[in-house]
């Protein structure tokens, strides 16, 4: 062999070695129980965007274990089961598309998840590639999306707030009870008052302490036993608006998606999640379990906790809320 | 029986190695300065699409994406440092000139600085393949920071070969350097004594003793990332990427700046020497304190492996150990600084001709000034740490190892092309090109020190989403004009090269008026053994304006192996 060709030889080596073909799975054109077809290229696509942005939190395997998703709470979704929180559908039942591109596009707010700033082609690319994690895409169709009705309380805001107020505080007869899981915003005299004179039931406080959240049992893992199985179930905080932010309300005159985010578009983000629920979560849909107008009563009562949010106003009234006494 | 093309590509020439280092070394040089130049498109359009840039990012209709972004600017500084600057100072010029001006007849091993040329083109063309492979080059960041750079965050083919271009460009670099090394000490001719080495072999001795002791450092911890990425083991994988046990990623930290500052004295210490040698021959005056600045260049040689863990100051280091590398940092100013007022008294009351050359070397002083200066608040702890993570870390090292190393290139290009192709450049476009250049880079960099300074953060995709960076638009904006300059000026030297190969007129045969080897005893350009009969040195390269020699000769300079007619004149 002459000098030049072993020379051949060894570059060739070196190369071969540096390029050595990683293995990687094949992919299928993907069948959606939709009727939709994903081609190809676009999954090929979609795992490459899949590889830069999402898996080193929810795993190359989308199992949500990724390296850096480890010890992360709320955990990074694990695509496995194809359930998700916010889907515009009833909860739990698959997402429609549009609720996963805006969750990639705007974020979650007060998680890892950020507002990813990624070209559309690649949103739609990445979209479809995390339904190859799951079964369940192609075996049932997205849930009926849920989408809001006319606000009925258009220039009536006081009404539509006192409304709220007894909706949230109050269950059954139409109303929501939402503080039974989230907190209480009355003071206990005033909330013993509202229950009575909306349901007749009298209610002694005087034990009881309706300002302190308690953690549900939710459907999302945060420990896999060997085979993968989940292990251990998160229990999920509801959140205490006058200091939790809601995952994906944001606040007013805040920028997202590139634009300001006015009133009017917080309270129909709040009606979307109060009205759909929280997939694998306690909170269940509200749709067509108490009456349209209520519902949004609640959107408007909940923005103006909202709004308090983190601010003095917000602590006094928790002291004032925590200090008042029974009757 | 060899193949003609392959006696044409395996040379043992140094003058040869050198061209074919020059050209690498371009070619580099351009794909880099483009790379740049991107990144300042996104830093003053951010996600703006790129003219022309659709074909390579389709999805995004050519604007960068945060992948692509990332890229960019690890494939900049990885580029620019090894496949760019260190080869233009040390494989072009330095195996150019070194032999030449020592007397020598070639290396001591001759095949050892083809094989280091043939391992730094190998590792270039790695670098080129990354471009084409799923997942695209490597998007680490230059330094390859583990855990970042293992396989658990950047998973594409891309970083490992770009892990193992790094070793070869490490071969590369320790053979040349042990060559240099072994040359300058058994290869010189008679009578060139130590004292009587011009400045610029005496920076690229320092270099290479520096490429032998570090650069096989930067090979081990690339070596055990390549098996941490290929093999499966855990020498950096800690914390969160490993699952049990596992290394620790600030050793590779440890390891990478233990080479990583000594390689700015690399990429330095051949600009020192040049701007030594370039003050003396243009201001016509013997070089002042010659022995004091071969000395501080030794003292700054020997301290450069004391002084790296200032780059870790951010990085959870004992604060005893900061305080440490602290004092050693600042007092590595103190050799640079007798340096440069032996170089400013070299300069004083002297016969100033501004040539292209010696505006390179003045635009190396300026700008390595500007960049020695504004490191000062980067040795010092208490003022490194609100300024580590910001644009003024970018400014201040592109100003010292950027600037002041692409400034002495050019100023040693324009000083020994005559010698390297016979023929003679334009020397009007080489001044514009130089001055255009060291204006242009104050701009670019002193740009970047005031983003740094009001908080821009250096590794952001877009800088804006952050509201309080929000009003440094308008400066990233003139910063990125002024980059753009910088490439656009830079049509001035390829105009003038290209001109000069194809139709350049010859060049005098010792057109500065010198008395070094290379000038006085060599052919433009120069046999394959260099010299008729081995020179025999009498005296120092700096020899100019000395009153005898004007009486006797009448000239201003002697050469180094040149019997005076009189005696005398050492």
């Amino acid at each position: 062999m002459s000098r030049a060709a072993r020379w051949a030889v060894v570059l060739g080596l070196v190369l071969g070695a540096g390029c050595r073909k990683e293995p990687r799975p094949v992919l299928a054109p993907l069948k959606l129980a939709d009727g939709r077809t994903v081609s190809v290229a676009t999954l090929e696509r979609g795992r490459d965007v899949y590889t830069y942005y999402c898996a080193s939190c929810h795993g190359e395997r989308g199992d949500g274990q990724g390296p850096a998703g480890t010890g992360m709470r709320p955990v990074p979704r694990d695509f496995r089961q194809g359930l998700f929180k916010f889907g515009d559908v009833p909860a739990g039942e698959l997402p429609t598309d549009a609720a996963l591109k805006r969750t990639l596009r705007r974020g979650l707010q007060g998680t890892p998840m950020f507002a990813w700033d990624v070209p559309e082609a690649d949103v739609e690319a990445v979209v479809q590639y995390l339904k190859t994690f799951s079964p369940r895409w192609t075996q049932e169709a997205p849930g009926k999306p849920i989408t809001a009705s006319e606000d009925p309380w258009r220039g009536r805001e006081a009404e539509a707030i006192e409304r709220g107020r007894t909706v949230y505080h109050v269950a059954g007869a139409g109303n929501a009870g939402c503080s039974s899981c989230h907190v209480a915003y009355l003071p206990r005299a005033e909330l013993a008052a509202l229950v009575e004179k909306v349901t007749g039931r009298k209610v002694n406080l005087a034990g009881a302490d309706p300002y302190t959240a308690q953690a549900r049992e939710s459907d999302h893992p945060v420990a896999w036993d060997a085979k993968g199985e989940p292990a251990k179930m998160a229990r999920v905080l509801p959140p205490d608006f006058l200091f939790q932010a809601p995952r994906t309300v944001f606040p007013v005159d805040a920028t997202v998606e590139g634009r300001p985010y006015s009133a009017q578009a917080q309270r129909e983000d709040l009606y979307r999640v109060i009205a759909s629920g929280v997939g694998g979560a306690a909170m269940p849909t509200w749709k067509g379990a108490i009456p349209e107008e209520n519902l949004w009563a609640l959107a408007y009562y909940v923005q103006t906790l909202v709004d308090l949010r983190d601010t003095s106003e917000a602590r006094a009234l928790k002291e004032r809320l925590r200090a008042s006494p029974a009757q | 029986m060899r193949a003609g093309w392959v006696r044409a590509l395996w040379t043992t020439d140094h003058k040869q190695v050198a061209r074919q280092y020059l050209w690498g070394g371009f070619g580099f040089l351009l794909l880099g300065g483009l790379l740049a130049l991107l990144i300042r498109w996104q830093w003053a359009w951010p996600g703006q699409p790129v003219p022309g840039l659709a074909w390579a990012l389709p999805e995004s209709r050519g604007a960068l994406t945060p992948p692509a972004y990332t890229v960019l600017f690890t494939l900049h500084g990885l580029v620019m440092i090894f496949f760019a600057v260190t080869p233009l100072l040390f494989g072009a010029l330095g195996h150019f000139v070194l032999p030449l001006a020592i007397g020598a007849r070639g290396f001591a091993f001759p095949r050892l600085s083809a094989a280091g040329f043939w391992a730094y083109a190998v590792g270039g063309a790695l670098v080129l393949a990354s471009f084409a492979v799923r997942l695209g080059p490597a998007s680490a960041g230059w330094t390859s920071y583990p855990p970042l750079a293992t396989p658990a965050f950047t998973p594409g083919v891309g970083q490992t070969l770009m892990t193992v271009a790094i070793l070869c460009v490490g071969v590369s670099a320790f053979s040349y350097g042990l060559n240099f090394v072994v040359t300058v000490v058994r290869c010189r001719a008679p009578g060139m004594t130590w004292g009587r080495m011009p400045l610029v072999v005496w920076g690229l001795f320092y270099g290479a003793v520096l490429n032998v002791l570090f650069v096989p450092v930067l090979a081990a911890a690339t070596l055990l990332l390549l098996l941490d990425r290929v093999a499966g083991t855990q020498f950096f994988i800690a914390g969160a990427a490993a699952v049990g046990g596992g290394g620790d990623p600030i050793v590779y930290q440890h390891l990478f700046w233990l080479f990583g500052h000594p390689e700015v004295y690399i990429l330095i210490l051949p600009a020192w020497g040049m701007v030594g040698d370039f003050v003396a021959y243009f201001s016509r005056k013997p070089a002042h304190g010659y022995r004091l600045t071969a000395g501080a260049m030794g003292a700054v040689t020997a301290m450069s492996g004391l002084v790296y863990a200032h780059h870790l100051f951010t990085s959870g280091l004992s604060p005893v150990l900061g305080r440490a590398f602290m004092v050693l940092t600042l007092l590595i100013s103190l050799p640079a600084e007798v340096m440069f007022l032996n170089w400013l008294m070299t300069l004083w009351r002297g016969s100033v001709r501004l040539t292209s050359p010696m505006l390179g070397a003045l635009a190396t002083m300026i700008v390595f000034g500007l960049g020695g200066i504004t490191g000062l608040v980067l040795g010092a702890v208490a003022t490194d740490v609100p300024l580590h993570g910001t644009m003024w870390v970018v400014g201040h090292f592109h100003l010292t190892m950027g600037a002041a190393s692409f400034l002495a290139v050019f100023a040693g290009l324009y000083f020994w092309f005559p010698k390297m192709y016979g023929r003679a450049l334009h020397e009007g476009l080489a001044k514009a090109h130089v001055l255009s250049s060291a204006v242009l880079f104050v701009g670019v960099f002193g740009g970047q020190l005031a983003a740094g300074y009001a908080g821009q953060l250096r590794r952001l995709y877009d800088p804006y989403q952050y509201t309080y960076l929000k009003p440094l638009l308008p400066l990233n904006q003139w910063t990125t004009a002024c980059a753009f300059l910088l490439g656009a000026s830079q049509l001035l030297f390829v105009g003038n090269l290209v001109w000069t190969l194809w139709r350049g007129r010859a060049a005098e045969p010792n057109p500065w008026n010198v008395g070094t080897l290379e000038w006085t005893c060599a052919a433009s350009p120069p046999a394959p053994d260099n010299f008729a009969t081995v020179p025999v040195v009498l005296r120092g390269p700096h020899v100019l304006s000395q009153p005898d020699v004007q009486q006797q000769l009448g000239r201003d300079w002697m050469g180094q192996a040149e019997v005076a007619p009189l005696g005398g004149t050492e």
